[in-house]
């Protein structure tokens, strides 16, 4: 069975959470005490009286009085073929960090666009986020075409102008589906109302999605997570990034620049010649050399770049804004340092000036610069070694997120 | 070669509990006897083999539990030969004066995050790891991974640090506490999944057997022990039944069923149309954000 993360994105009220709802309940995923309970909520606040899907995935209190998304939800719903994992994410501009935090893990992205409204900000926002995280499937789903009767003319328009903002926002060969959630037309069921339309339903669509391999790379990347001693010799913990790990393989140990041959590797508590990427593993080595967590272990031929200054789109998810002063926490993957902004180069998309700040919600290509080197990737050549986050070196919250490029 | 949904589940559960045991300086796992946690422990084995486990296990006993939940928790514990620490909520109501609830069934759950948030302060833990899933609760589904608590306990559902990538930041001000769910993305069919790929042994409890219950009205089936008012009125019946989860005996209803293998009960939730909490938790109905109100005062 395949494991297929997704996410829906939007503008508000371009009918996100109804779509999911709709997903799982046609496709039998949701119980029925669950649907009984989406009654009931719906007396608390809300007048109408059939189901309103979205109570389905708007979990909190504050979501429901409110009526709107704050946080990701993440349903899950499994067929014959695929187990999905779907990220219901925010559609309002005040919450796009964590739009960005449901889109990050993702296969797929969902696009909703409100066909009586068409292209707004938001869309072009989620486009631009999809595009920069590499979301390698982009589906834009022309929602509520049951108010405007089902009419190709007004979906082929406006196909033509989303794949005019996906050339622009550097998305490549998007597909585009006419649906309406709330009816349930072409989501789950290929329906008669879209004759017109030779494509898949979203439900097939992503029944057919490939599940997410690893670029198509021979670069090896291996991130020391932990040390286990034990019977007086060391493992080294950690997830393979990618590649495929054999016993009497030789690496590269980085920052240090030493080389190494993998003498043991234990997965699942047994012995293994082979472990694939992805896999949660411990390596062991001849030679004993000293090895920390964040250290990495990568393959001789293209090994990640070393050095203490790199570019980087990043989106800006505090409330208060950057400054050039600023020693931040910069954690890769399970590296922590220190890291300061040097430079804003653009702010994507905006129809703002390059300013001396980035704020809430900005993306932005940037130059940083660490106190120490570090060793990192290109994000479209390693995602784990080349994405980071900074940290608030006072308040320790997270208040960015980026991709080296 | 491509990974399997399971093995994919199995790792990212791994490299969290690996993180977990690398960030913080005392962790400790939340252990219920219940299959979540039970897997959990699974996992830890894997996780940091061939070592023992970098933090104890802590058990927060209600005084309510099944005695097979207790008998299998302590079995296990021996097994492993791991620290296991148990508080009981017993001793914090006798603490704070706090009667047991007069209700037909006085479920101690309100009180466990009292217990949990002493122990926390008592051995100074900073991570609390549990097997709480995104599937089981609409609050929950809106969790991190890492998902912080504040000085006094509280989870904060509109604020919560951006979680990007496999990226966790385990940074904590003095008096901050997270907890870890490494089972987020986990389904109760993908427990069962792993509990039959993987071998796993549970509690009796989770299998088809014999139990006089009383039928409440709202048809959950009720074990009848110590802790429950039995009135002449209840519709006392002996059914074949199994727990599809296993708390405190005063809150968890049992379901009718003839399941009793792994395979049997996979079988029987696929066509199950009741979610799991539906099921068996009264506790959670009381109101529409049954669960958001407790996790903001420190539960799970």
């Amino acid at each position: 069975m395949k494991l297929i993360r997704l996410f829906t994105a939007g503008n508000v009220d371009d009918g996100k959470s109804t779509l999911i709802g709709r997903l799982l309940i046609d496709s039998g995923a949701v119980s029925t005490d669950i649907i009984q309970g989406l009654t009931k909520a719906n007396e608390l606040g809300s007048e109408k009286s059939e189901i309103d899907l979205a109570f389905l995935t708007d979990g909190l209190k504050a979501e429901r009085e409110l009526g709107i998304t704050i946080d990701v939800a993440y349903k899950y719903f499994s067929t014959h073929t695929n187990k999905f994992i779907i990220a219901d994410t925010p559609g309002h501009w005040e919450y796009t960090r964590n739009m960005f935090t449901g889109a990050s893990l993702c296969d797929v992205a969902i696009i909703l666009v409100d066909v009586t409204i068409g292209i707004t900000e938001q869309t072009k926002r989620h486009a631009l986020i999809a595009s920069i995280l590499r979301v390698k499937q982009i589906v834009f789903a022309i929602n509520k075409m049951d108010l405007i009767k089902y009419d190709e003319a007004v979906f082929e328009e406006m196909k033509t102008a989303l794949l005019d903002l996906s050339y622009k926002v550097r998305i490549i060969s998007p597909t585009v589906l006419p649906i309406s959630a709330l009816k349930g037309e072409n989501v789950v069921h290929k329906s008669a109302v879209f004759s017109w339309f030779k494509g898949p339903s979203l439900f097939d669509y992503l029944e057919n999605c490939p599940q997410e391999k690893e670029l198509e790379s021979t670069r090896m990347r291996f991130q020391v997570q932990y040390l286990i001693h034990a019977n007086k010799s060391i493992g080294y913990a950690g997830r393979i990034d990618q590649g495929d790990f054999r016993v009497g393989q030789a690496l590269l140990l980085l920052p240090k620049g030493q080389n190494l041959v993998i003498k043991e590797i234990i997965h699942n508590t047994q012995s293994v010649k082979l472990a694939e990427s992805g896999s949660a593993v411990s390596l062991y080595f001849t030679n004993e050399p000293e090895i920390k967590r964040g250290d990495i272990l990568t393959d001789l031929e293209k090994p990640p770049r070393i050095g203490n200054q790199f570019t980087a789109d990043i989106c800006w998810m505090s409330e208060a804004n950057s400054d050039f002063q600023t020693n931040y926490i910069i954690q890769i993957g399970t590296r922590t340092l220190s890291a300061k902004l040097v430079c804003i180069h653009e702010k994507r998309l905006e129809n703002r000036t390059i300013s001396d700040n980035l704020m809430l919600n900005d993306i932005a290509t940037v130059d940083m610069i660490t106190d120490t080197e570090v060793v990192f990737d290109r994000f479209e050549d390693a995602k784990s070694t080349g994405s980071f986050i900074l940290i608030d070196p006072v308040l320790f919250t997270t208040i960015a997120a980026g991709i080296i490029i | 070669m491509s990974m399997d949904y399971l093995d994919i589940l199995e790792s990212e559960a791994i490299y969290m509990l690996r993180e977990t045991a690398a960030q913080f300086k005392r962790p400790v796992l939340l252990f219920s006897g219940g299959k979540d946690s039970i897997c959990l422990v699974h996992l830890c084995k894997k996780a940091f083999f061939p070592a023992k486990f970098p933090f104890p296990l802590m058990h927060i006993d209600t005084g309510h539990n099944f005695p097979e939940a207790l008998e299998f928790r302590d079995a296990l514990v021996k097994e492993l030969e791991e620290n296991l620490i148990v508080r009981m909520v017993e001793q914090t109501m006798v603490n704070k004066g706090i009667k047991d609830l007069d209700h037909k069934f006085p479920s101690r759950n309100a009180f466990q995050s009292f217990t949990l948030l002493e122990a926390i302060a008592e051995f100074n833990f900073d991570a609390c790891i549990g097997g709480a899933r995104r599937d089981e609760e609409k609050a929950r589904a809106k969790e991190r991974v890492f998902s912080l608590r504040d000085t006094t306990g509280k989870w904060n559902p509109t604020n919560q640090r951006p979680e990007v990538w496999n990226i966790v930041n385990g940074f904590l001000k003095e008096g901050e506490n997270m907890r870890v769910f490494p089972l987020s993305n986990w389904t109760e069919l993908d427990v069962w999944a792993y509990i039959q790929r993987e071998n796993i042994s549970l509690p009796s409890l989770y299998f088809a057997h014999e139990r006089t219950c009383i039928k409440t009205s709202e048809g959950h089936l009720m074990n009848v022990n110590e802790f429950v008012k039995v009135s002449p009125l209840d519709e006392v019946i002996t059914e074949r039944v199994r727990y599809r989860t296993v708390g405190d005996m005063t809150c968890t209803a049992a379901v009718k069923s003839s399941a009793s293998t792994v395979a049997q009960i996979i079988e029987e939730l696929k066509i199950s149309k009741i979610s799991e909490r539906g099921a068996t938790r009264i506790d959670d109905r009381i109101s529409e954000t049954g669960m958001e109100d407790r996790k903001k005062e420190g539960y799970f």
